[in-house]
């Protein structure tokens, strides 16, 4: 069995729940706000997969940024209070044991651009190991 | 149920009676010798896999400067705790951990972290360590081996 693809499902959620710009991939030039999902550790026990995923939230200004998160964040948290819902992602359904909050949102230096801020948030998001593909 | 419930009332009456507070348990396990020994052992094999996983995989630095300040040190905090932390004090910690415009997110500790069966903590206590920009020594506690973190990782006793 394999897990589910994290990262889809990061996208996937706050995607349909009302922001745009989210991806897995940070373009050249970015429409702002910009969402960046990176999974950035994790295992399994072959029964559940342990996910630590990043989300950077991106804007022109800090405090623009900073606006982003929060409104990130706030759809996160959600998740965190009711975190075992059925998620179909790529025609599979994923079954999700629990979100948490592992760092809320903080101002990290992400380039010397001056028009370029970053906050970024990690998640810890356990997921059943039942996907085939 | 009478015997049950009879069972419950001494207990809380024996428990009642322990003056924990009295006791400093923080105190009485952090002088314990083999308990010392073994968050030492713990913070050097916490301090270990952070290298190993800078060795391991394609780091996003590489002049050795990194891997070199990748340090431990161990205080006993006044309430007798004792606490060994992996830490770095690198100028470039927080790119490394979280990446930037020209550096992946590698994340060193935190993957250590979780190798190592830790549990990443949210709050933490974040102290300036040296006047370095964004160097920042973090120190946490935990009760079961390794706390997580990402300039610095924490075993307690």
């Amino acid at each position: 069995m394999l897990a589910p693809d994290a990262e889809e499902l990061v996208v996937k959620y706050l995607s349909t729940n009302g922001l745009s710009n989210v991806s897995v991939e940070l373009p050249a030039n970015p429409p702002m706000p910009f969402y960046l999902i990176n999974r950035v550790a994790g295992g399994d026990d072959g029964v559940t997969d342990q996910a630590i995923v990043s989300v950077h939230c991106f804007n022109t200004t800090h405090t623009g940024a900073s606006d982003a998160a929060r409104a990130m964040n706030r759809l996160m948290n959600f998740w965190v209070l009711t975190p075992r819902v059925v998620v179909s992602v790529g025609g599979n359904n994923v079954y999700i044991d629990s979100v948490r909050t592992v760092e809320s949102p903080i101002w990290r230096h992400y380039s010397d651009e001056f028009n370029i801020h970053r906050y970024v948030a990690r998640y810890e998001i356990c997921l059943r190991m039942n996907q085939t593909t | 149920m009478a015997s049950a419930a009879s069972f419950i009332s001494t207990a809380v009456d024996v428990v009642s009676e322990i003056d924990f507070a009295a006791m400093n348990l923080d105190a009485t396990i952090g002088e314990n010798a083999a308990i010392r020994q073994e968050v030492i052992n713990m913070t050097h094999k916490c301090q270990e896999t952070v290298i190993s996983m800078w060795d391991e995989d394609d780091h996003p630095w590489e002049t050795g400067e990194y891997r070199e300040s990748i340090s431990t040190e161990f205080e006993t905090k006044p309430s007798g705790f004792f606490v060994g932390t992996v830490y770095t004090n690198d100028n470039k910690c927080f790119w490394i951990e979280y990446g930037a415009e020209h550096m992946p997110e590698f994340a060193p500790f935190t993957r250590a972290c979780l190798a190592l069966g830790g549990h990443v903590i949210e709050h933490e206590e974040i102290e300036p360590y040296s006047n370095q920009g964004n160097s920042y020594r973090r120190t946490s506690e935990s009760s079961s081996g390794p706390g997580s973190l990402h300039r610095g990782m924490s075993v307690s006793a």
